[in-house]
């Protein structure tokens, strides 16, 4: 518990530099914030009136005061208006949430299925054909990226042989919104599953040299329990920490993914607003991915602790 | 007196290995890095490959990349294209091996402003230690917490997009990788007896971190650089297809993917072929850097025994 509290109290500069990064993002882009929220050549319009718009911003505080401004701001859960719609940023972010999230879990449960068992296999007959074709997928799978893998994908199960969506989010029934998840899913997990197919081969590897799988197997129990009740428990520990890393690139993974299938979720509005220059958006998107990152993190290292009673917290 | 003139040997004669041992040992890292694991061969030949695709884009490439012909749109690859034309009716083949001069630009640009800004950090945190290693390590450790698209985004929303600065948002978002893995090595390296023994004899800073630290792990660095390459062009082909990176009529396969994807039905090619490439490159570095990697590391063992 005490750990949980550290930890925890660990957040606040990681989170106030991210903050500090934010803030000076909209600071350091050229460009002169009003004329990008007027959306039109400051050029025609009067002075006093850009003044006004400036100190109703506050934009003629010092900057120092804008930065306190803004983190007070954000505690209280208020991101900014976006330029190009006027909607509050968090309620762009709340509508898309729930598609990034599911493709984010989507992906991981798609790499959970595929990864771990194929590590497994192939740790369990090393140097078999079996493991040279897992190893070299999982090597093809690390190095395919994502915007071509989607693009193939929508040709093969879209085009080809219509069984998918091509593109969306699908809306209404759980049955379409599942349809319309499958392919970027699988997208998004693929690099994921060969990462965790060749961490899960390695970490077993070296669980089955050790000596008490040696016991195990001498007390006569089936090679089945031991691999699943010895060894995989002793090389969870790695993966699990991959995985948690793993969901935190599946998030910002779907930028690319949401654009190739057209889903409307965080990464599909990123790049709309970095496109449209709305900064407001932008810093507001940095801070709900970088947030949701910090936290996984935490939450990673806090489940290692529960799974290892050997990872001392003290 | 002068140091040199009391101790000259030391400054200006070297240990050397003899010449016929030296070849061995090259011989034998040749044969470990290429022929050993197959893999390290294969991914040997796609990145020179690339290389003289690269370099010599302009003597290979059948046809001019931006050159339009209207009447021949959308062709499947024949013998005339290779591998097809695109909407405008450009030669595919001759775009896909000007792109790959795009990229390995990119990629080694980026690589290098990366080790620079990163090196200085690493070096600079390491060697001087104190409060200013504690500073650049919490800063490195600050945004090795976030991934790297999300950092190459950051620095694009300031940049904006266009050549020069996609190189310099994938370098600097690669920043902290290259302090962390240096600064670690410079550490290592501080501790061992020739750096004392440098010191000893009056070697100034710079001459111990230049003639006796950087040499010592430079097969780090090749490695890191070798697989950061393959990270960088990956990055620049996705912020490109995002409409974020290079701008079209450069032929980045980026640009060219998402150019492709509006004619997926019609033309598959134009959008799966420079996606393809993109995938055989990074493979290709991640094999050479995997096996340079072994390769080298059993170089540094056999040398420390």
């Amino acid at each position: 518990m005490q750990y949980v509290i550290r930890r925890l109290i660990f957040l606040i500069p990681t989170l106030l530099s991210m903050l500090i990064g934010v803030f000076m993002l909209l600071h350091l882009t050229p460009g002169d914030p009003v004329e990008m929220l007027l959306d039109i050549d400051t050029a025609y319009v009067p002075k006093e009136q850009l003044d006004l718009i400036r100190k109703d911003l506050g934009l003629d505080r010092p900057l120092y005061e804008q930065f306190f401004r803004y983190v007070s701001r954000v505690i209280r859960g208020d991101l900014g208006t976006s330029y190009r719609s006027k909607l509050p940023v968090t309620q762009h972010v709340r509508s898309a949430a729930v598609p990034t999230l599911h493709l984010a879990l989507g992906g991981m449960i798609i790499a959970l299925l595929i990864g771990v068992p194929a590590g497994i296999v192939s740790a369990v007959k090393p140097n078999t054909l079996t493991d040279y074709v897992t190893v070299t997928l999982s090597m093809i799978g690390l190095s395919a990226p994502t915007f071509w893998l989607g693009i193939l994908l929508i040709y093969v199960f879209a085009f080809r042989l219509p069984w998918f969506p091509m593109i969306g989010d699908g809306a209404g029934s759980a049955i379409s919104v599942l349809k319309h998840l499958v392919l970027p899913a699988f997208v998004i997990g693929v690099h994921s599953a060969a990462l965790l197919a060749r961490l899960t081969r390695s970490a077993m590897l070296e669980a089955l040299s050790q000596d008490y799988i040696r016991t195990a197997h001498s007390k006569g129990l089936m090679p089945r329990v031991v691999i699943i009740r010895h060894a995989l428990r002793n090389a969870a520990i790695p993966v699990v920490a991959a995985a948690g890393t793993m969901f935190a690139y599946s998030l910002t993974g779907s930028v690319v993914v949401e654009m190739v299938f057209s889903r409307r979720g965080l990464g599909y509005l990123m790049v709309g607003a970095i496109n449209g220059r709305d900064f407001p958006l932008v810093q507001g998107l940095i801070l709900v991915f970088g947030t949701a990152i910090v936290l996984t993190n935490l939450v990673t290292d806090l489940l290692i602790g529960a799974i290892d009673p050997r990872v001392s917290h003290g | 007196m002068d140091r040199a003139q009391t101790i000259p040997q030391l400054r200006d004669a070297p240990f050397r290995e003899p010449p016929s041992t030296v070849w061995r040992m090259r011989r034998q890292f040749l044969r470990r890095l290429l022929w050993t694991r197959k893999t390290g061969g294969i991914g040997a030949l796609i990145v020179l490959a690339l290389v003289v695709l690269a370099v010599a884009a302009p003597l290979l490439a059948p046809y001019d990349p931006a050159d339009q012909d209207l009447t021949r749109r959308y062709k499947s690859p024949s013998a005339q294209n290779l591998l097809g034309t695109d909407n405008f009716g450009r030669d595919m083949l001759s775009r896909v091996i000007w792109g790959a001069r795009v990229s390995m630009l990119v990629g080694v640009v980026a690589v290098l402003i990366s080790l620079l800004v990163g090196g200085f950090l690493g070096i600079t945190g390491g060697y001087v230690g104190g409060i200013l290693d504690q500073v650049i390590c919490s800063f490195v450790e600050t945004l090795m917490a976030f991934p790297f698209l999300l950092l190459a985004l950051t620095i694009i929303t300031v940049l904006g997009p266009g050549l020069f600065n996609v190189m310099l948002a994938i370098g600097l978002a690669s920043v902290p990788m290259f302090a962390r893995v240096l600064r670690a090595e410079v550490l290592a390296a501080r501790e061992r007896e020739y750096v004392t023994a440098a010191r000893s004899i009056g070697a100034s800073q710079s001459r111990i971190i230049y003639r006796h630290i950087l040499p010592n792990i430079m097969a780090s660095l090749i490695v890191l650089g070798t697989t950061r390459i393959a990270t960088a062009v990956l990055t620049e082909s996705s912020l490109s297809f995002l409409g974020l990176g290079i701008r079209p009529p450069t032929p980045s396969w980026g640009v060219m993917v998402a150019e492709g994807r509006a004619f997926l039905e019609r033309a598959p090619w134009i959008a799966l072929v420079p996606g393809a490439i993109v995938l055989v490159t990074i493979l290709g570095f991640n094999l050479f850097g995997d096996s340079l990697r072994d390769a080298l590391d059993v170089r540094l063992r056999h040398v420390r025994k």
